[in-house]
């Protein structure tokens, strides 16, 4: 490929003048005291965003930094809503929910800036992958920083992309510093493209201030990921032009430093050589304009700091609360496994991803027998729909969980399996800071849907680290639904209704359930979220419980009754988050007293915000505190003997109800 | 009035009064843009400020001012003869 022809560059730097003038805007505007929070300019990587999103069409998608702004309006986006947005105002692009390290324009292939350090990364490999599996010819572009380059999730997302050979390339702005630290005292190799070896796939240096080397570099990666060729790291070298953030006193360099590199100026080359006549001027009075209406724009309504927080519920009807009658028996693991199966066999854009979901799925046929995820729940499926979509992982929590939520940003529905929960921290961000906060930071813009499957549950004698339950880490979580079924009927009704949700959900898998038995309807059917159900009705006291503690609930139930006389009520929540509080309060104020059983740690647990849930609700109808019976405050320990005392048992929730009996005085 | 106006400036996310510490250029100076003019303290760090366009430099206010960001503490007028008017005040 040859370099820009001369439209090429005219082209190129109408853009770059029209990043530099939003810029230099934004530092004057910023000063004045009106714009809130703090801003990153681009100045210096011009030529990097312009050169890049040249080749970029409005399918194509890009992940975008903290330093964001260079690439919104490389990709096209209007100033007028950049501006609103940099103001918080509800006519800007995120509706003032996500502001400078935040902006993203959906319309525009513009999957947001990330103020998490290396958090596009993923997202743009599963935006590749989404373009692979659906063959739409799209690209995805990720723009990134020399100290995104020092992440895990850098070298994750790499592999991911170079095993898959996916329509991505990684593009990364190294001015140097990461934040206040040197790269050369950062990064262990002289050009951060050297890493791209390490993963088979081609890397280049490129001088990020010349316009026509960007634009050369950048078309031959975009052309040879589009043609299937699969990716390349682009390092641009460029300068930090100014601080890291407007109002940065840049102590880690002298006033020498810094005015040598305020004279860097990667537009000089192409105004000495190209006229553009007013163009200029032109985009002054344009940013005039948008400065005039951001400020006069109206503030988001505060009566609405929770819209777009969750996603709406699915179209249609909410289906019937109970599973359909049936005589037919299957277990939870086969619950499980119907679910995914029936909801990929409905809708192809349904894809699942996962360490061994497939088990030897890269080894090619024979793919009979192949081992069907850890527990086999996706046993057989890739026999059924094929490898593009029953995709084995490797062991990258980072970088696949990225990728299906990236994934779910380009019109896949990944159904994903971390496996174990305990596994889940090493793929917070991508759930915390990337699927769960998308939709309210980017305004609604965009929906997330994406399944996170977790096997859950202590008491099989494996220890501290794959143990936990985490209810209340994921039922925290603003933005996340998260149901922990308890019966085989509830397992394939709700997993059908996650995969059917626009917004992400956490669904946890009990490993002490999987092999248990129960009714299970053959046919598709889909469970809401959000509401609790009593299993056996009483008068005297209520139980409440998720996944396996309803078990426990049960067992206690019938202890009280035959060996005390007492009636107790069981409610099984199915859902975490969000609770169904009408239907506690409803049981917990008839019966008057509530013990809530809950497997995680005792702080701040789904236990506690239940308890307070239902004092808050009917205190004056309760005639005893709410009880909690809860997992001890420690990690799960091996120890036969130590395990048995750390976890809640039916012969402890029989004591706290006596107890809360006992208590009663009034 | 094309003058354009010096003021204490927003750096970050204090949104408290700024100190102006000292002019670095004097009451007359050509200055340019990405020149630095004066230094502030905000927040216990001093830094400096640089001019965002070319000019001659009026100083309008001493060092030791603690005030609002936002606050005019010169300006920065296109010409000399412009910057002369000004200085000769009203």
């Amino acid at each position: 490929m040859t370099g820009p022809d001369r439209e090429a560059l005219e082209r190129g730097l109408r853009v770059m003048t029209r990043i530099r003038a939003f810029e230099d805007r934004v530092m004057r505007e910023f000063a004045k005291g009106d714009m809130p929070g703090f801003v990153h300019t681009y100045h210096g990587s011009e030529p990097v965003a312009a050169g890049v999103c040249a080749h970029l069409t409005d399918a194509d998608m890009i992940t975008s930094t903290h330093r964001g702004h260079g690439h919104c309006i490389a990709k096209g986006c209007d100033f007028e809503p950049m501006v609103a947005e940099l103001y918080g105002r509800e006519t800007g692009l995120c509706r003032g929910r996500g502001g400078s390290m935040h902006i993203a324009d959906f319309a525009r292939g513009i999957l947001g800036a990330n103020a998490i350090v290396g958090g596009g990364i993923s997202l743009a490999v599963g935006a590749a992958l989404a373009a692979r599996v659906l063959s739409d010819g799209r690209v995805a572009v990720s723009f990134f920083g020399d100290g995104a380059a020092n992440q895990g999730i850098f070298h994750e997302s790499l592999n991911l992309a170079a095993i898959w050979r996916l329509p991505v390339v990684f593009v990364c702005e190294n001015n140097g510093w990461a934040e206040s630290t040197p790269v050369s005292y950062s990064t262990s190799v002289a050009d951060i493209a050297e890493r791209a070896a390490a993963y088979g796939i081609d890397g280049a240096v490129v001088d990020g201030s010349d316009y026509a080397a960007v634009h050369e570099a950048a078309g031959r990666a975009v052309e040879q990921a589009r043609a299937g060729g699969g990716p390349t790291l682009i390092e641009a070298k460029v300068t930090r032009v100014r601080g890291h953030y407007v109002g940065d006193p840049e102590q880690y360099r002298s006033r020498e430093q810094r005015r040598a590199a305020r004279t860097a100026d990667p537009l000089a080359r192409l105004r000495a050589e190209i006229d553009i006549g007013d163009y200029e001027q032109q985009v002054v009075a344009e940013l005039d304009r948008a400065y005039e209406s951001a400020r006069a724009a109206p503030w988001p309504d505060p009566a609405q700091v929770e819209r777009f927080a969750r996603s709406d519920p699915p179209p249609g009807p909410e289906p019937a609360s109970d599973p359909p009658a049936t005589e037919r028996q299957g277990s939870y693991l086969l619950a499980v496994h119907e679910a995914i199966a029936s909801a990929m066999r409905r809708d192809p854009s349904v894809i699942i991803l996962g360490e061994d979901i497939a088990g030897g799925a890269g080894l090619g046929p024979p793919l009979e027998g192949a081992m069907g995820g850890t527990f086999g729940t996706t046993k057989g499926l890739i026999e059924e729909f094929g490898p593009d979509r029953v995709r084995d992982t490797p062991i990258s929590e980072a970088g696949f969980v990225g990728a299906g939520v990236g994934a779910a940003l380009a019109d896949l529905r990944p159904v994903i399996d971390v496996m174990w929960a305990s596994f889940a921290p090493y793929c917070f961000d991508q759930i915390f800071n990337q699927a769960a906060k998308m939709r309210y930071m980017f305004g609604g813009q965009t929906d997330v849907p994406v399944v996170l499957r977790m096997a859950v549950g202590a008491g099989l004698r494996a220890g501290g680290h794959h143990s936990d339950t985490l209810f209340s880490i994921f039922a925290g979580i603003p933005g996340l639904k998260v149901v922990a079924p308890a019966t085989p009927a509830d397992a394939k009704g709700l997993m059908a209704r996650a995969v059917a949700e626009n917004g992400p959900v956490v669904v946890l898998e009990h490993m002490s359930l999987y092999r248990t038995e129960g009714p299970l309807p053959a046919e598709h059917y889909e469970l809401p979220i959000g509401r609790a159900r009593v299993v056996e009705p009483g008068d005297d006291v209520t139980l409440i419980a998720a996944s396996a503690g309803v078990v426990m609930a049960v067992e206690a139930a019938e202890a009280l009754r035959s060996a005390h006389g007492i009636s107790a009520e069981v409610v099984d929540l199915r859902t975490l988050s969000p609770l169904d509080v009408d239907t506690l309060a409803e049981s917990a104020g008839r019966t008057g007293r509530a013990v809530v059983i809950d497997e995680s740690p005792p702080r701040c647990s789904v236990a506690s915000e239940v308890a307070a849930t239902v004092t808050e609700a009917v205190f004056d109808r309760l005639r005893a505190p709410v009880a909690r019976v809860t997992s001890a405050c420690s990690p799960v320990p091996f120890s036969p003997p130590l395990e048995d005392a750390h976890l809640p048992t039916a012969d402890r929730v029989v004591s706290a109800v006596l107890d809360l009996v006992g208590r009663q005085t009034k | 009035m094309t003058e354009h106006e010096v003021i204490l400036p927003k750096t970050g996310i204090y949104e408290g009064d700024v100190v102006l510490v000292e002019w670095l250029v004097d009451e007359g100076a050509r200055v340019s843009a990405g020149e630095p003019i004066f230094v502030i303290e905000s927040e216990k760090v001093e830094m400096d400020i640089e001019a965002d366009t070319d000019g001659w430099l009026h100083r309008e206010a001493e060092p030791g001012l603690e005030a609002p960001i936002g606050t005019r503490i010169g300006v920065i007028c296109p010409t000399e003869a412009e910057h002369r008017q000004i200085a000769a005040g009203p």
